[in-house]
């Protein structure tokens, strides 16, 4: 008797997440450039709910106006994108399945030293520059870099980061050594911890990008000092890059598309296109301006030289600073 | 020598053994200019230390108090060490059977296994079990919760 | 009486009351499932919640969470096998009085106390989310590190027989946990090059292979294939002169949960763990702790089953999440476009007020779904003993797998196990390594963080009041342990005379 009752209920269920399911399903209306594959995988190295996973979930539903495919978003997590590294290095490289980069995987593939690397992949596109920033809390007494740097010159000034060794490390490191300062840039178990530090005044200032901020911004806690931006961000224009404050630092965290090596001219033709078209979608428009994602096409030739270039630059910083050999 | 005495002298050595292994361990960390005054390897070279005097101090107790431990009790520790080592065997299979074959065939063969070495006799019921089990395993894991489990080297074909 | 009208228009007039259920009933299986943990658990569901109104979603993922929090306790008791990292204090007596064929109380006094956790949980969630958000700030590095001392202090009550084999064991967590990602200068660590190990040894790989795996190893070998646990399948749900008894350890796990819950990068274990320790310290029976103790299910059960709720009380508050769990909550609500923080409840006072009402519906709802989804457990482990040792060794294996999707992993816990078989037979304890494991990284990289904020100075840590008073709690502690260990001595050598 009780089993009959626990499978009907377990039938209810499932019926009753099926039908969530249908409803998820965007329907598409505009004309897609045909595509040689019927589903393409996107690949992320972040859990679900994560900030690539959310970037690709949001994407999908918007890409499929402009290429004929369906779109899978598929979390390979572990081993900070070691795997999803390895995933993508087998697949064949025909456009089924492409990979969401980050700095992530270059630092990963400099840290460890995976089976895989970033060179086992080619990159296709970068969308978006994440812009990352100086911040302080909002009643602290710090209203500039030049403030927190002053502070520096006669005390100990407190940086953080939310990871040890990662871009925003990166960016602290050089703003202490182009300022000369003696500073402690403390690292943290991720951006939660690192936020507490400095809104309890334990930290002078802390480096992260405005995705991770827009909470506190809207409540108006936290404080903006700098951008480590070329130029001004344009939803904030008042914010000076930390650059035009006189110390010359600016860091590029981007966002875009990688495949397996050796990917068709057709394919990559057909996302160049594709992908401009997606970021002038006025909907799309709508949820990346939200999140202060600031656009930076680049097709897969520049693509390629800017992640090589990167990758150089942070081996550089990593090799100077001891962390690898 | 009682048994217990030479067991914590053995467990003590043993760990004293570890913790050298794992100061040497500790002397491959790299050092970073970007560490702090402790550096990566304080830690571990407290731990590695500590553990060392520890584990003497284990064996060296239990030497000293070998004239009033406990007398024998009956034991066969070698025996169930091999037992064990079977059990760690069936999970060696399962892992290459996982690898090969995928989950769901891995998983039966496991049930099978086990079963068997803990005395169930090869009969239609265990094998029922068995194959009945993995599917339940399957069903719950893969495709109810969506799981990732091992698709199998040999059936994915990548 | 507007209020309860709105109460009533949620309950009736929306998806909350079919997204609490099912969010429950999911969280409890995954909970269930070694290695799964809740916050694995609700990012699996994630991936549904987003085509669905924000109000269900946020309400089926809280659900979730209350259900895995409660879940995990079930293979601890039946099984040994703590289903999430916070259940692994449950193991300790819900086990034992497995073995003793009272697992149906065991599971009863859980099921209640994590009802009257996540109660509490809520109320504290509800009533004062503004002044517990502000204690969570006053929480520096110095006061962490001082914690994680404060609970490593617990291994000089809970090592057994000899302390010095119970602080080996603790340096060898210690040790486990240095494996991976150095938190402060970002080098490896005996990580042999392998990215998998990069992340890390997770605590519930020790905590499976310690307890689980080793108890396998164990049983392994004897001839009784046909001996069936007999246990009594039926739920003893506990009776009043039971509650009663309950409601102190209860009240000692709510209240570590509550604080665990406020602070990043715990997760509820650390609090089962204390408030275990702090039930055995204030009972009237501490000799029944590890000997199937009725308030040493109680407490830890109590414990995890707050966090579920007090750890969203950072994440609404200014969008920090108190636990991983809170964060893959955090990620659904910024899916459905919900900034969290002080404005979340003016401009989406509906979904925070759904929050509430749904998780209340979840909390209620653990009763119900427990007695029909137990009695279901227990007459699985009730299987000959040759089977139900197979299918928790696949449960384990698949469940381990799932983690990383790693073979390197199963083969870790494996190992983890031969360890936990040969501490077994060393008279090596196992709560002082899993405690070793928990807290050694939260220890170490507070004290290095303090250190690098002050440029080497100790003092900084005297300038901080809730390290200070941890601190002195944890000396203490030790003292206490230590006197009473020489007074129980001396007794037992007086009456060995007499």
């Amino acid at each position: 008797m009780r089993k009959n009752v626990l499978r009907k209920l377990s039938a209810a269920f499932a019926f009753a997440f099926m039908s969530t399911l249908f409803v998820a399903t965007p329907r598409v209306r505009a004309q897609p450039a045909p595509y040689p594959h019927k589903v393409v995988t996107l690949v992320t190295h972040s859990s679900p709910g994560g900030g690539s996973d959310v970037f690709l979930r949001e994407m999908v539903k918007h890409l499929g106006k402009y290429i004929g495919a369906t779109f899978i978003v598929e979390n390979v997590s572990g081993g900070s994108g070691a795997r999803a590294l390895s995933k993508l290095a087998t697949s064949k490289p025909d456009g089924s399945i492409f990979y969401a980069t980050t700095p992530t995987y270059i630092y990963t593939s400099l840290l460890s030293k995976p089976q895989h690397t970033w060179r086992d992949l080619q990159p296709l596109a970068i969308l978006f520059a994440d812009p990352e920033v100086l911040y302080t809390r909002a009643d602290g007494p710090h209203k500039s870099v030049k403030d927190v740097i002053e502070h520096g010159r006669k005390a100990r000034a407190r940086f953080g980061v939310a990871n040890p060794a990662s871009l925003e490390r990166q960016a602290a490191e050089r703003l202490k050594s182009v300022a000369q300062i003696n500073a402690a840039v403390v690292s943290h178990e991720g951006g939660g911890d690192l936020m507490i530090n400095v809104l309890n005044g334990t930290l002078d200032a802390g480096v992260g990008e405005i995705q991770e901020l827009r909470t506190q911004l809207s409540a108006s806690k936290v404080r903006l000092l700098g951008s480590f931006t070329d130029k001004r961000l344009s939803d904030f224009p008042d914010l000076p890059t930390v650059k035009e404050q006189g110390f010359d630092v600016v860091v590029h965290k981007f966002r875009g598309l990688a495949g397996p090596k050796g990917l068709p001219a057709d394919v990559i033709a057909v996302w160049e296109k594709a992908l401009p078209q997606l970021l002038a979608d006025p909907e799309y428009k709508k949820v990346y301006g939200s999140e202060s994602l600031i656009v930076d096409f680049r097709g897969a030739a520049q693509a390629g030289a800017l992640v090589e270039n990167f990758a150089r630059e942070s081996e550089a910083f990593l090799k100077e600073t001891g962390v690898i050999k | 020598m009682n048994i217990n005495t030479r067991r914590d002298i053995i467990g003590g050595l043993a760990l004293s053994a570890l913790a050298l292994a794992y100061l040497w361990g500790a002397t491959l960390i790299p050092q970073s200019t970007l560490s702090d005054e402790v550096g990566a390897r304080g830690l571990p070279f407290a731990l590695g230390a500590l553990l060392a005097f520890v584990g003497a101090a284990i064996a060296v107790k239990a030497w000293l108090a070998r004239a009033i431990a406990a007398p024998d009790e009956a034991s066969d520790d070698e025996a169930s060490f091999l037992r064990v080592l079977g059990l760690i065997a069936c999970v060696a299979l399962y892992v290459l059977a996982a690898w090969l074959l995928g989950y769901l065939i891995a998983a039966a063969l496991l049930l099978l296994a086990v079963s068997l070495y803990e005395g169930a006799p090869l009969n239609s019921r265990t094998l029922a079990v068995a194959g009945a089990g993995a599917l339940i395993f399957w069903l719950v894991f893969v495709q109810f919760l969506s799981v990732e489990q091992p698709l199998g080297k040999l059936l994915a074909g990548s | 009486m507007e209020s309860l009208s709105i109460i009533f228009a949620m309950l009736f007039g929306t998806m909350l009351i079919p997204a609490s259920l099912i969010g429950l009933v999911w969280g409890v299986i995954g909970g269930a499932m070694p290695g799964l943990s809740a916050s694995v658990t609700m990012a699996l569901v994630l991936p549904f919640t987003y085509g669905m109104d924000p109000m269900s979603a946020i309400v089926l993922l809280a659900s979730v969470y209350i259900g895995a929090e409660y879940g995990g306790s079930i293979p601890a008791i039946l099984i040994r096998t703590p289903g999430t990292n916070s259940a692994a204090a449950t193991v300790l007596d819900g086990y034992e009085m497995k073995l003793q064929g009272r697992a149906g109380e065991a599971l009863g006094i859980s099921l209640w106390s994590g009802v009257v956790g996540s109660l509490f949980g809520l109320i504290a969630l509800i009533a004062f989310t503004e002044p517990l958000s502000n204690l969570a700030l006053a929480f520096k590095p110095m006061s962490y590190f001082a914690l994680g001392i404060l609970g490593l202090s617990i291994i000089a009550s809970m090592s057994g027989d000899s302390i010095l084999k119970g602080i080996a064991a603790a340096l060898v967590g210690m040790m486990i946990a240095t494996i991976g990602v150095d938190p402060l200068s970002g080098v490896n660590r005996y990580t042999f090059d392998l990215p998998d190990l990069l992340g890390g040894v997770k605590p519930i790989m020790v905590m499976i292979g310690l307890f689980a795996v080793s108890e396998l190893l164990r049983q392994s070998g004897g001839a009784d294939f046909g001996a069936q646990a007999r246990i009594a399948v039926r739920i003893v749900f506990p009776n009043f002169t039971m509650m009663k008894r309950l409601a102190k350890p209860q009240g000692i796990g709510c209240g570590a949960g509550l604080v665990e819950g406020l602070l990043p990068g715990g997760g509820g274990s650390v609090a089962a763990f204390f408030s275990y320790n702090e039930a055995k310290r204030w009972s009237s029976n501490p000799q029944e702790f590890g000997k199937g103790s009725v308030e040493g299910v109680a407490a830890p059960e109590a414990a995890n089953n707050t966090v579920a709720s007090s750890s969203l009380i950072p994440l609404l508050s200014f969008g920090i999440p108190g636990s991983n769990s809170a964060a893959v909550l955090l990620g659904g609500l910024l899916i459905h476009g919900l900034l969290p923080g002080p404005r979340l409840f003016e401009q989406n006072g509906d979904v925070v007020m759904g929050l509430y009402v749904g998780s209340f519906v979840a909390t209620l709802a653990q009763i119900p779904v427990g007695l029909l989804i137990l009695p279901l457990c227990m007459w699985m482990v009730n299987r000959p003993r040759a089977y139900l040792a197979a299918f928790v060794m696949l449960l384990v294996v698949s469940g381990v797998y799932s983690l990383n999707g790693s073979f390197l992993d199963i083969a870790i816990v494996t190992g983890f196990g031969i360890a936990g078989w040969l501490m077994l037979k060393g008279g090596y304890p196992f709560l002082p390594a899993v405690l070793g494991v928990v807290l050694g990284p939260i220890v170490e990289s507070n004290y290095r963080r303090s250190l690098l904020l002050s440029g080497d100075d100790h003092s900084i840590f005297l300038e901080d009041p809730i390290a200070i008073g941890f601190l002195v709690t944890a000396v203490i502690f030790v003292a206490f342990s230590i006197w009473r260990e020489r007074k129980d001595a001396r007794a037992r050598a007086r009456t060995k005379e007499a």
